[in-house]
């Protein structure tokens, strides 16, 4: 049984504008020692389909509407989060699970101390002394990178640098041994430089804890870096999911393919510097608003390989196998290659064409 | 699309001439598109509070009763009939009389049309103040700035409220100087300026200038703040890069940005301003008799108010009421116009 | 910290001068003097309390003379209405009283209205909070020298319980404080809410709440403090008008507070004495102001104090 399954999960939001289906039926898993990149738009229900794991959702006007989330115990009991009690969900944050959000200056409470925020997690799931939890919590900045913890324990978050203040996050998140890690674009408020050393911390995490860990970016370079399986969402839905290895070589969602040309090229080694630069080409068009998504697949507007039955029903999600697409068994191993398409013509998405038409000039 | 060298795939098929472009099919018009200016956005949101629709329509009826209520009564509000003395409600007197046999009604409407007048004036006269103030300090920053501001924190830590208290003494007389410039402009328009029955009036300008003078302190680091923020943006520049001047800059363009907090803030004035001219009221300083505002009803109805309490309930419902409209429409506006706001 | 009360209260020091120069200018500018009253007195007798008081020198000379005696031994002067007692006897003796009033308007005040204003947002849109809100909203509309006989009205005449005026043992003071402390009150509810529904949005609320820590400890430990910076912020501007309008509360109750003197003083022409009580009026909220502004500090650890 792996740590954490999360199944049909729905998450809507009831608005004066209609109902809002944020996470619009979502499966994914994720075991100890693996990192699960959830990537998307904003809008896409990234977050949310994160922080209603941890049913953190605020209601009104948010709910739970279906589906289940499963954490395993080390003792092999499965419970289901959607419906544990409020009590039992506050024992299970900050302790078996943990969350880091996107800026960590506006995480961080401003009017406490570094060293209040970090103890009182200790305090309250371990039921350490102040003095036990100020040990702990030293010797875990100092395991997160930060120099001189000592003196930055005493510090109020405003006195450290952006990186800093990301380590001290992702410390508190850790202090209490989390089996999962949901880490809410951990990077994007940050330098690229120190980019890549958070990301480097958060491997070194997976790699030594047992944790597992989901990633939740818009950023396919923090995708390719770090995750062990990547899930594509759109519009409440996952419309792709495969290990990062097969995503990257072998996309096969219109929007995946459209997201990873969008990427500027940044230039390789071997760049010429004669050759021309490659256009920008951003995906047409915008999301739907999830008050108000469209009849059939949400990216059918948008996609130019769409063919008629995309724009009448919504595809159900199908395995990758060779060049075409086949109805799920059932059986499939979590790291199957699932992808959420009509479209069958590998070729004629690859090459962003509807499917029966010659390639246009100049695709790649 | 770029052009390639890479041959195209069906290079040996004759193909028919190709569309321009691959057609994609348009985007639908998302409804987030429809008109959503800020200002529209703003006053959906308001319509869809309650209780400051209620209280804007309960105001606007005030204000022409206010208006219209001593033009249709019989009663005039300084028709002194001491016979009859104070009197409950009646028939006659559907709020009843005063001490000095006047009709409540008609002395509680008009004194709505003095409370109203004082603090839209007052208000405005802050506003005005206020928004020259602020506007030209945060635009022009550095020195000029520092000293403007320095002068405002130092009159906030002032207790104004003395200095109005001694402006209505002092110069709410008809010995001043500005009783004579008072007199002088109004010989332009009646026979007989220094007649007594001019007087009243004098007295309430010289309260709209004082009450006015209050809140323009506040009014003008709002301005301020809301200025320096905006200077910076695009726009600005693009202004300034046709030739607008810097008056012009402050006017035209950054203040009609900075307007939400700015109309929030005035609404919430006006009734404070009230309160302050009711205050002045009861302290004698504010309108005189024979006028009325609600102001000087309540007080002098506090002060009968065990043996005739019709003479403190009228006039205090209106003025609480009033009050009341306009701290809700005030709330109301700002949750409007708080660019926070989210539809979660 | 002592080094900034330090530097403020220096501060002071200058604005008062301003404030008085005006003031004392403005007083003697206008026309009528504390000895032209309504009845006939004859004109050497006017001329020689003129003179006794010095009130005939040029008005920079009396100036001088008036801060000279001030700044050496601290004395404001004798007043024109109460011949036998100097500014400073009657400001000796009407400033606890008015403090009094003040300190502990502003007290319950806050006691009052921080509770209800913290219920409202964390009720928000329920009952509790409509509730809350319409009586702070109430408090905010109703004047002060309305409520006072309403006040009276009911718990002095009808049911015995409270005084009716004076200032003589902590039963008189229950009314003039309880008028004194509703509009602020009221304020304060409607600003701690405010603040508290802020601070509750924030994303470092998310993050206790994610960490497991139960909800009252979150709006207690974590919520609380940044929501009450607006009500600190007020703090000082609403001890100054707590301890104004109560000259309103002071008239109608007869207290024999500051406030009662400043205005007779003001309508009498009694130069020292409005001189004196504005000076004292001025320094205090100024020192108010700057303990608000520690206290505020002491809450926003990213504030500095210069």
């Amino acid at each position: 049984m792996p740590l954490f399954t999360v199944e049909s999960l729905a998450t809507h939001f009831f608005t004066e504008e209609g109902v809002v289906r944020a996470v619009d039926g979502v499966s994914y898993v994720v075991d100890r020692g693996e990192v699960l990149g959830i990537v998307g738009e904003s809008g896409s229900g990234k977050s949310v389909s994160s922080l209603s794991a941890m049913r953190l959702i605020p209601d009104p006007p948010g709910r739970i509407v279906g589906g289940s989330i499963l954490l395993e115990g080390a003792d092999g009991k499965v419970e289901n989060l959607v419906t544990a009690s409020e009590r039992r969900m506050q024992q299970i944050r900050g302790d078996r699970v943990a969350m880091i959000f996107q800026d960590p200056m506006t995480s961080l409470n401003p009017y406490l101390k570094v060293s209040e925020q970090l103890c009182e997690v200790l305090e309250l799931h371990r039921k350490m002394s102040r003095r036990q939890a100020r040990d702990r919590a030293i010797s875990m900045l100092t395991d997160v990178g930060i120099p001189d913890p000592s003196r930055r324990f005493d510090d109020y978050p405003h006195q450290l640098s952006g990186g800093m203040r990301q380590r001290v996050m992702i410390a508190m998140a850790l202090l209490c041994d989390p089996e999962l890690l949901f880490a809410d674009e951990p990077t994007t408020a940050l330098d690229v430089t120190i980019q890549a050393q958070i990301l480097e911390l958060l491997a070194e995490r997976r790699d030594a804890g047992n944790l597992g860990i989901v990633l939740i970016t818009h950023d396919l370079g923090v995708v390719a870096r770090l995750a062990d399986r990547v899930a594509v969402m759109y519009a409440g839905r996952i419309v792709e999911m495969a290990t990062a290895v097969a995503l990257f070589a072998d996309p096969r969602h219109p929007y995946t393919i459209g997201l990873r040309r969008s990427l500027p090229d940044v230039g390789s080694e071997d760049e010429d510097e004669d050759a021309p630069r490659a256009r920008l080409r951003p995906i047409r068009g915008m999301p739907p608003s999830l008050a108000k998504v469209p009849a059939g697949c949400a990216f059918a507007p948008r996609c130019p390989s769409a063919i008629d039955v995309c724009h009448v029903e919504a595809p159900p999600l199908r395995v990758v196998k060779g060049a075409r697409l086949v109805v799920l068994a059932g059986d499939e191993d979590r790291s199957a290659h699932v992808v959420r398409c009509w479209v069958d013509d590998a070729a004629a998405v690859r090459e962003q064409r509807a499917p029966g038409h010659a390639p246009a000039e100049g695709a790649s | 699309m770029s052009a390639s060298s890479v041959p195209s795939a069906a290079a040996s098929v004759p193909r028919a001439p190709l569309p321009p472009t691959v057609p994609v099919p348009a985007a639908p018009a998302s409804p987030a598109e429809e008109g959503s200016s800020l200002w529209r956005d703003a006053w959906r949101r308001l319509k869809k509070n309650r209780a400051a629709v209620v209280s804007g329509f309960i105001l606007i009826a005030l204000v022409l009763a206010c208006i219209l209520q001593p033009e249709l009564s019989h009663w005039r509000y300084d028709q002194a009939e001491l016979q009859v003395g104070a009197t409950p409600p009646s028939a006659d007197h559907w709020m009843g009389t005063d001490y000095f046999g006047r009709d409540l009604m008609a002395r509680t409407f008009f004194g709505g049309r003095i409370s109203f007048a004082v603090g839209i004036i007052a208000t405005f006269v802050s506003f005005v103040i206020g928004v020259s103030w602020g506007g030209i300090a945060g635009y022009a920053g550095g020195r000029l700035d520092a000293l403007m501001m320095r002068f405002v924190d130092v009159l906030f830590t002032f207790p104004f409220l003395i200095f109005v208290i001694l402006l209505m003494v002092f110069f709410a007389n008809d010995q001043t100087f500005l009783y004579r410039a008072y007199t002088s402009v109004l010989s332009v328009f009646v026979a007989h300026p220094k007649d007594p029955r001019y007087f009243p009036v004098f007295q309430i300008i010289v309260v709209f200038a004082a009450l006015g003078s209050i809140s323009w302190l506040t009014m003008a680091r709002i301005v301020r703040g809301q200025v320096i923020a905006l200077r910076s943006q695009p726009f600005v520049e693009a202004a300034r890069s046709i030739g607008v001047g810097p008056a012009g800059l402050v006017f035209r363009h950054i203040v009609p940005n900075a307007l939400g907090p700015i109309i929030v803030y005035t609404t919430l004035t006006v009734p404070s301003v009230m309160l302050t001219e009711a205050f002045l009221s009861f302290l004698g300083l504010g309108t005189q008799e024979p006028l009325s505002s609600w102001g000087l009803l309540a007080a002098s109805g506090a002060e009968s108010m065990d043996l005739y309490p019709w003479t403190l309930v009228f006039p205090a419902v209106f003025l609480a009421l009033t009050l009341f409209c306009f701290n809700f429409l005030g709330d109301g506006l700002r949750d409007a116009l708080d660019p926070k706001a989210r539809k979660d | 910290m002592f080094a900034f009360l330090l530097k403020r209260l220096l501060a002071i020091i200058p604005t008062l001068l301003v404030v008085a120069t005006l003031v004392f200018v403005l007083v003697r500018v206008v026309p009528g003097g504390p000895f032209d009253s309504e009845r006939a007195v004859p004109a050497e007798v006017v001329a020689q309390l003129n003179a006794k008081y010095d009130l005939d020198a040029p008005v920079h000379r009396q100036y001088f003379r008036w801060l000279g005696e001030l700044v050496t031994t601290g004395d404001l002067g004798p007043t024109f209405k109460y011949p036998n007692r100097t500014v400073n006897e009657i400001i000796a003796v009407s400033l606890p009283v008015s403090m009094q009033l003040g300190v502990l308007a502003t007290i319950l005040a806050v006691l009052i209205g921080v509770p209800l204003g913290v219920i409202g947002a964390v009720k928000q849109n329920t009952w509790a909070d409509t509730l809350a809100m319409a009586t702070a909203m109430l408090g905010v509309s109703v004047p002060r020298f309305v409520l006072a006989p309403i006040f009276v009205l009911i718990f002095s005449l009808n049911l015995y319980w409270l005084p009716v005026a004076r200032w003589d043992s902590w039963r008189h003071m229950v009314l003039p404080v309880l008028c004194s402390a509703l509009p602020m009150a009221a304020y304060i509810a409607r600003l701690a809410r405010g603040g508290m529904l802020e601070v509750i949005r924030s994303d470092f609320v998310r993050m206790a709440r994610a960490k497991g820590l139960s909800e009252r400890r979150v709006i207690i430990k974590h919520a609380l403090k940044g929501g009450m910076l607006p009500v600190v912020s007020y703090l000082g501007p609403g001890f100054s008008s707590t301890l104004v309008g109560s000259i309103v509360i002071e008239k109608y109750f007869n207290i024999p507070g500051m406030g009662r003197y400043f205005v007779e003083a003001a309508l009498n022409r009694d130069y020292n004495l409005v001189m004196g009580v504005t000076l004292v009026y001025g320094f205090v909220l100024m020192f108010f102001n700057a303990i608000v502004d520690v206290a505020y500090s002491l809450l926003d650890p990213r504030v500095e104090l210069r």
